[in-house]
């Protein structure tokens, strides 16, 4: 993690701002950016106004998930963007197996199943803040031999909630703003608000962060997490403090 | 600024473990489609049965013979389905139940109280938690929600759970994780009389003396009735004067602690005497213990595997009235009626069933 920060420090030539990447609005990093934590997805900008995005952090070793963003207008202002998905879970899901997050009945089968996304983004950009609303379908795929229930996860469960719960309708909205501290943001909060509407919901979180850039390439970002989640025996609210120490360039 | 990292570290986390007061009380559930209550009786016929949360004889890895973790919803209700039979066979008017999931992940997150609640002649349901952790790591167990309940043809009227010390000898993380056994102390109005239950789960693995502290407090909260009073349930201890209490054959093959070559102490056994000595016992003590290891056997209740037949007796009732047509349901055959049930199949532990004299 050292030399890659290190590395990422030396490559640095040019004058992105480091707090702002997109993250659930209707806008791109840019082409020849890139942004990733150690739990904040991986964000390459692959072109002028398309994005890639390797999804869900550190969970991304449990359940792959890939997604692409093509802003469709939009530079400040009011934008537009369309963004699909994939995810292959079941592959992290055997590496779970038995690590106490699923369970290691040797009944329980996860094998063949993927699930699929697409999202419909829109929101406004000023010079200090961002707003993105986006609606996302979701919809899983699982084989014939799939006998895993719900994990009763939450950090896990939004991964594979369309695989356990079924079809899912998944509205968001994110206000960031970024308060100028001298001549550039240094600061920037985000309030993050996302609902999944389906079969096994409505289930919510609501997630709170405060990010700082420590230089133009390094980011420490740190907040809180609350979800509320739909349990068969009634609504269930969790929370968890966040922290992420996140690269830009 | 160590206070506030701190704070951020643990103060914004969610508790997994839900704990409960030294004494709390909890919802009564009532059948809203019963029709008039059946008359008191002049004797009650009082079940205890261990349901083990509806596995039936699935070997799951912590009884050490087998690696299941989580049923399906048809494994939890065809189990449903044989425990409800021999209930409505015996046809109790009180039933003490223990290992009772409401919403577990391992159970399919069926809720076994409403379940028999509903579809039995019972009238009213108080079930009280042990064991409610939003998720346990091991193996992916999960949610658990489990607990004690006592249903009854007629109205409760009180539902209280007493809190028992964890044992100390397991370490903090265990301890975070594992179950709080308690005490439920449940009170029916049996048309005017008031009726006393203290249904009980104690300590059953632990060898630090926990197992007694518990008992003394259920036989402290049993004293508090002056009246009329059923304490029992699955004590988690064999009868002072048992001949075998060692190297059973049921132990596991494996070397999980608690199921595992097991053992009884004489300290442990002595915990009973009491209760023994201030009530009648649905078995009485004289009885069991003029037995040779052949007749003791016939009142045993409890195996954790499913291929060997009940080892050890665990599972009890004691009251102040006097207790007749007692019987262990250890196989089809067994009791008044003779059960068509196979006890065997249903859970690790039979069901005890007596008749108890009213005043």
């Amino acid at each position: 993690m050292i030399a890659l920060l290190l590395a990422s420090l030396a490559l640095a030539n040019d004058e992105i701002t480091p707090l702002r990447t997109g993250s659930h609005t209707p806008f791109v990093i840019g082409s020849g950016h890139a942004a990733a934590g150690v739990l904040r997805p991986i964000t390459l900008g692959v072109g002028e106004h398309t994005d890639l995005r390797a999804k869900n952090g550190i969970l991304t070793l449990f359940s792959p998930h890939i997604q692409v963003k093509q802003q469709l207008t939009g530079g400040d202002g009011i934008g537009f963007a369309v963004r699909g998905g994939l995810g292959i879970p079941m592959g992290g899901l055997f590496l779970l197996n038995g690590a106490g997050f699923t369970s290691s009945d040797p009944t329980v089968k996860t094998g063949g199943a993927f699930t699929a996304d697409a999202a419909l983004l829109t929101g406004y950009r000023s010079d200090v803040f961002d707003i993105g609303l986006s609606v996302e379908g979701r919809f899983g795929v699982r084989g014939s031999s799939w006998t895993l229930q719900d994990p009763g996860m939450f950090l896990l469960d939004p991964a594979l909630a369309p695989l356990t719960h079924g079809p899912q309708i998944r509205p968001r909205l994110i206000v960031e703003v970024f308060p100028k501290i001298g001549e550039r943001p240094l600061l920037g909060l985000t309030a993050d608000w996302m609902t999944q509407i389906g079969s096994g919901g409505p289930d919510s979180s609501l997630r709170m962060l405060a990010s700082y850039a420590i230089s133009r390439r390094v980011v420490l970002a740190a907040g809180e997490v609350i979800a509320t989640e739909t349990r068969p025996d009634g609504n269930k609210t969790f929370a968890s403090p966040i922290a992420d120490l996140q690269l830009r360039w | 600024m160590r206070a506030l990292v701190l704070l951020f570290l643990f103060g914004g986390c969610t508790k997994l473990p839900t704990t409960w007061n030294e004494v709390e009380d909890f919802p009564i559930l009532e059948d809203k489609d019963h029709g008039a209550l059946p008359p008191v009786p002049d004797n009650l016929r009082v079940m205890t049965w261990n349901l083990k949360f509806g596995g039936g004889r699935i070997d799951f890895f912590f009884d050490g013979h087998g690696e299941r973790v989580h049923m399906t919803e048809k494994e939890v209700e065809d189990n449903l389905q044989g425990i409800l039979a021999l209930i409505d066979e015996q046809d109790p008017d009180i039933l003490m139940a223990q290992e009772v999931d409401v919403a577990s992940a391992r159970s399919a997150y069926v809720d076994m109280a409403q379940e028999i609640l509903d579809r039995t002649d019972f009238n009213y349901a108080a079930w009280v938690p042990a064991w409610q952790v939003d998720f346990i790591p091991q193996d992916g167990l999960g949610p658990v929600k489990m607990g004690q309940t006592v249903f009854s043809k007629w109205p409760i009227t009180r539902n209280t759970r007493a809190d028992l010390p964890q044992s100390e000898e397991s370490s903090a993380v265990v301890n975070y994780f594992w179950l709080h056994r308690c005490i439920q102390i449940v009170e029916i109005d049996l048309e005017g009389t008031p009726l006393g239950i203290v249904n009980n789960h104690p300590a059953a693995y632990a060898l630090d003396g926990t197992k007694q502290k518990h008992l003394k407090r259920i036989f402290d909260e049993t004293q508090r009735f002056d009246g009329l009073v059923i304490s029992g349930g699955d004590f988690n201890v064999i009868p002072p004067g048992s001949l075998i209490t060692e190297d059973f054959a049921d132990s596991a093959p494996a070397n999980v602690p608690g199921v595992s070559d097991v053992f009884y102490t004489e300290d442990e056994m002595a915990s009973l005497e009491p209760f023994y000595e201030a009530y009648n016992a649905a078995v009485p003590i004289d009885d069991y213990q003029g037995l040779d290891a052949a007749g003791q056997a016939e009142y045993f209740s409890h195996s954790i595997s499913g291929d060997v037949f009940w080892v050890v007796k665990l599972d009890y009732l004691f009251s102040p009235q006097t207790w007749f047509e007692a019987h262990t349901l250890q196989k089809p055959g067994d009791g008044n009626p003779p059960t068509a049930s196979d006890p065997m199949s249903l859970s690790d532990h039979a069901p005890v069933v007596a008749v108890l004299e009213l005043p």
